[in-house]
């Protein structure tokens, strides 16, 4: 795990560097003298590889530097501002992914080509197709432009988390109905189903005990990505709807050739990911007892 | 006053080629504590008996006529709640393959427990202790420790036992184990047979045993029915079947097995193949294959027709008994 780190923190250090341009890089050439100090300051005028050693003995105590562009705030200070946001927005949207997607895509199995089956497809398969933008900007102009139910945009109450969190939660929810049909049909099949009807149980118990825990795994599987990727942010949805998430400062760092907070949101966004997938591997012991966490000895 | 009773069964599966019969009129008695072995190739249409019964004959299956009645209550009129509440309790099934009919994500005190929870309204100790005492019955050595376990953690006999021991949790009267030793290999299909007696016994269920094994079904079962394209062609005690089969098919599927008891005889196969339920033929649909077809075979039907010791579908029959036993003698 530390070792998948060290190698992302490397290589977009060296890629980062590789870019030509710099963060104070502009059309109106600075002063040699001003450049000279600017430099010293940031200390980008020592040679690459001390540059490196510095960045990864920093990276250790998880001093990310300061930034580039926004003088007096360190990347320490973008991520705590900018990762709850983006927190609460993903955790809330794969929240409504999950209480969405997974009963439409038990319906759907359930009334196989039925119309509650074909209703849920076509709307999964709407929901995969339409980016979240386009989404996003029908929700405002429905729920806030026409209907007024909800705020068009920033951020603070909670009113305002509903519209993004439900144009982020289009595709996941779609992708979660999907999948849980195609595995809830795979288990219904399954002879431990019959058995489970032979002992009286009522529909719902086979399926609620029975089907269910086994169907959930290919759900589960997806959730620890999804989770990272979204946590960290919509840089699209972020913009739509002015929310000063972590995203936006993501995508306007390499812009501005902002250095450390490229390297820092980067191997921030890493850290999570590996975090949220080892947390998923975790919890495949909880639902499936035929995995076992263990050396693998003789 | 007989346990369950089957009068002219019939279902049907619906598939978009045309209607399959697979069971098409059958009539049979189970005892009160009796064992029954019902008997036939793979595809005659036992299994599709079996799900009848228990009600869970799966889509596009339906059964489209005939009675089942358990303790003289008509299974096919019952509605969902009532029939929920017979199956796992009055009436229970043990399947064919272990390896896949229990769930492998839930521990054995659950999926044993589950009925007991339900049928007896046991609270969670006490359906552990009922538990317990299955899985000693089955003879699963300690069972404490194994409560917690999953199904994976099983040999393929341990899970029959698993699945015996759950079939037999509510102590139903009626036992249906449909293939309980096909997917096993021989030692272990022999212990699962000397269980299944021991607990005939100790349970006094009727047991209806279905196989395509002759060899298990002397050793647990007083009567035999042969099913032969979804319909009985026919019945007997044992020794009747055994000793005296009066249906050319019968004899067929004596002389496919091996006997330990005369050498170096060669093992025979049925020539041919089962009909085509889809199209089913007018007259006895094993006529194909039968070598003392007769030209009434092919153009009607026998009927079920009284024998000494039991009762046979076979036009052999009108040509008397001695004429049937000279038939049977040339082909063997």
């Amino acid at each position: 795990m530390i070792l998948v780190l060290w190698v992302i923190a490397t290589v977009t250090f060296v890629l980062m560097n590789i870019i030509p341009g710099g963060p104070f890089a502009s059309e109106k050439p600075l002063p040699e003298a001003v450049k000279r100090n600017i430099e010293a300051r940031y200390r980008l005028n020592d040679p690459l590889w001390k540059r490196y050693v510095d960045y990864m003995g920093n990276l250790i105590r998880w001093d990310l530097g300061p930034s580039f562009k926004y003088e007096g705030r360190t990347v320490n200070d973008i991520i705590n501002s900018g990762f709850p946001v983006s927190a609460i927005l993903g955790v809330t949207s794969v929240a409504l992914a999950l209480l969405l997607g997974i009963p439409a895509g038990i319906l759907a199995a359930l009334k196989q080509n039925k119309w509650p089956d074909t209703l849920a497809m076509l709307a999964a398969t709407v929901g995969v197709s339409v980016p979240s933008f386009i989404m996003a900007t029908f929700l405002m102009y429905i729920f806030a432009y026409k209907l007024r139910w909800f705020p068009a945009a920033l951020w603070g109450r909670p009113s305002q988390v509903v519209l993004p969190a439900l144009a982020l939660a289009g595709f996941p929810a779609a992708f979660f109905a999907r999948l849980t049909r195609a595995s809830m049909l795979e288990v219904l099949g399954e002879d431990f189903i019959r058995t489970a009807h032979a002992k009286g149980l009522s529909t719902t118990a086979v399926i609620m005990r029975h089907a269910l825990k086994c169907a959930l795994i290919p759900v589960f599987t997806y959730l620890g990505p999804l989770l990272a990727q979204i946590m960290t942010g919509s840089f699209v949805i972020e913009k739509i709807f002015a929310i000063p998430g972590l995203g936006q400062h993501y995508v306007t760092s390499i812009y501005n050739r902002d250095y450390t907070v490229i390297l820092g949101v980067t191997i921030f966004y890493s850290t999570l990911l590996v975090t949220l997938n080892f947390l998923v591997d975790l919890g495949y012991v909880l639902l499936d007892p035929r995995i076992k966490l263990t050396e693998p000895s003789s | 006053m007989a346990l369950l009773e089957i009068r002219n069964l019939r279902t049907s599966f619906f598939t978009h080629l045309g209607e399959v019969k697979a069971v098409d009129g059958v009539s049979f008695q189970v005892g009160e504590g009796e064992a029954v072995a019902l008997v036939g190739e793979s595809g005659c249409g036992k299994s599709v008996t079996a799900l009848s019964i228990m009600g869970l004959v799966p889509p596009p299956g339906k059964i489209i006529g005939g009675e089942i009645v358990l303790a003289g209550e008509d299974l096919t009129k019952l509605s969902g709640p009532k029939m929920r509440r017979l199956r796992g309790n009055v009436l229970s099934m043990i399947s064919q393959d272990p390896m896949t009919s229990l769930n492998p994500v839930l521990n054995i005190e659950t999926q044993l427990g589950e009925g007991l929870r339900l049928h007896k309204g046991m609270d969670a100790k006490a359906a552990r202790q009922r538990v317990l005492e299955l899985l000693n019955l089955v003879g699963i050595p300690e069972a404490e420790r194994r409560l917690r376990q999953y199904p994976h953690e099983f040999s393929g006999g341990m899970r029959q036992r698993l699945m015996i021991a759950m079939a037999l949790a509510c102590s139903p009267k009626m036992l249906i184990a449909d293939e309980p030793t096909t997917a096993l290999d021989v030692t272990i299909q022999a212990q699962i047979i000397e269980l299944l007696k021991d607990l005939k016994s100790s349970f006094s269920s009727s047991i209806l045993l279905i196989t395509h094994d002759m060899g298990i079904v002397a050793g647990l079962c007083q009567r035999v029915i042969v099913m032969y394209a979804g319909r009985v062609v026919e019945t007997g005690s044992v020794e009747a079947v055994f000793g005296d089969p009066q249906h050319p098919y019968t004899w067929g599927l004596l002389r496919s097995l091996p006997r330990l008891d005369q050498r170096k005889e060669r093992l025979v196969p049925i020539p041919g193949q089962p009909p085509d339920l889809l199209m089913a033929p007018q007259g006895c649909p094993f006529a194909p294959r039968c070598r003392c077809a007769m030209r009434i075979c092919v153009q009607q039907m026998p009927a079920m027709t009284a024998t000494a010791k039991g009762a046979v579908a076979c036009w052999l029959q009108e040509l008397g008994p001695q004429a049937v036993k000279r038939a049977r003698e040339e082909v063997a």
